[in-house]
């Protein structure tokens, strides 16, 4: 179960690489526009959010600390002073990632069917359903967003 | 799963809809950076792909799409500045939301079976399960995030 999904998201996430590869680590923070997600945020929340996601699985969180600066509700900030290196935002990602995988693919069934807390029920209607779309819908949308953050930044497009 | 899945279609849908509500036509194709994908292009391209990808690739049903408006939304198309070569934004959204109908009803009506099948069609994916998730949520909500931050690079409120 879920090697579909993280099949999805190591997709997403070399593509989320791809997109960073050449960038200095103080562009990791431009805003084009006022109050726009720049790179150092998108990664830092996708980190924060695969190890936030995992505790449905049973894992143990490692990133608490970045709930200020990358959980629902923070801000992106103008300066890279406010943040983990390029190097460290990107490397926890990757390992948050494969954590929650390995979390989803080692969970039983009786955890796997208990229901999603909060509104997301109605969408994500068990565990399953939401651990499969952090892995995949939610990692897209903000790999989406770090492509077009890419683009308006004035740096070429990939492909 | 299909069902799973195609909860999570739907939801795309109405998050394409919130993402363009409001939107007048000349928004619909400006592109506050260069190369950026604008709403005009990220509609049309979502429903030719789950059209073309879905229904004619994977099931064998032709395409419903406007033979048309092909080479506007089509894999190797970029985003063109300018209102006058688009359709309008009633059509494209009606063209997404055809697209979503058309391709809901295929998929539920194929057994479960069907999606542990071999993906013929592509050499990315293994299975037709692996290639739907992409197609019907990871590919949407990637298109859709870069419209979100769009949103934020023509200084429009985030939905």
């Amino acid at each position: 179960m879920f090697d579909r999904e993280a099949k999805i998201l190591r997709t997403l996430q070399d593509y989320g690489d791809a997109l960073m590869q050449d960038l200095h680590a103080e562009e990791m923070c431009s805003q084009p526009t006022p109050d726009c997600n720049h790179a150092a945020w998108l990664v830092g929340h996708l980190a924060y959010a695969a190890d936030a996601h995992s505790q449905y699985a049973g894992e143990t969180p490692r990133l608490d600390s970045w709930q200020s600066l990358f959980g629902m509700g923070s801000t992106p900030k103008p300066s890279m002073q406010a943040y983990p290196t390029k190097d460290e935002l990107i490397d926890a990602w990757h390992d948050a990632n494969e954590r929650l995988v390995a979390a989803a693919k080692g969970a039983g069934p009786v955890l796997l069917d208990q229901p999603t807390l909060g509104p997301l029920v109605e969408t994500l209607p068990t565990v399953a359903d939401f651990l499969a779309f952090s892995m995949t819908g939610h990692t897209a949308t903000h790999v989406g967003q770090l492509s077009a953050w890419r683009r308006a930044i004035g740096r070429p497009k990939l492909f | 799963m299909i069902d799973e899945l195609l909860n999570l279609f739907a939801w795309n849908l109405d998050y394409a809809h919130r993402l363009v509500s409001g939107l007048q036509s000349a928004q619909m194709t400006a592109q506050p950076a260069a190369e950026m994908n604008h709403p005009a292009w990220v509609l049309g391209h979502l429903a030719f792909n789950v059209d073309k990808i879905v229904g004619d690739l994977m099931l064998n049903r032709g395409v419903a799409f406007p033979a048309d408006w092909a080479s506007l939304f089509d894999g190797a198309s970029s985003p063109v500045s300018g209102a006058s070569i688009y359709p309008s934004k009633i059509d494209l959204a009606g063209a997404l939301d055809a697209a979503h109908l058309r391709v809901t009803e295929l998929v539920r009506a194929q057994p479960e079976t069907w999606l542990s099948e071999p993906a013929d069609f592509s050499i990315r994916f293994a299975t037709v399960s692996e290639a739907l998730i992409w197609i019907l949520v990871g590919h949407e909500t990637l298109h859709l995030g870069q419209l979100s931050a769009w949103r934020r690079a023509m200084g429009l409120a985030s939905v």
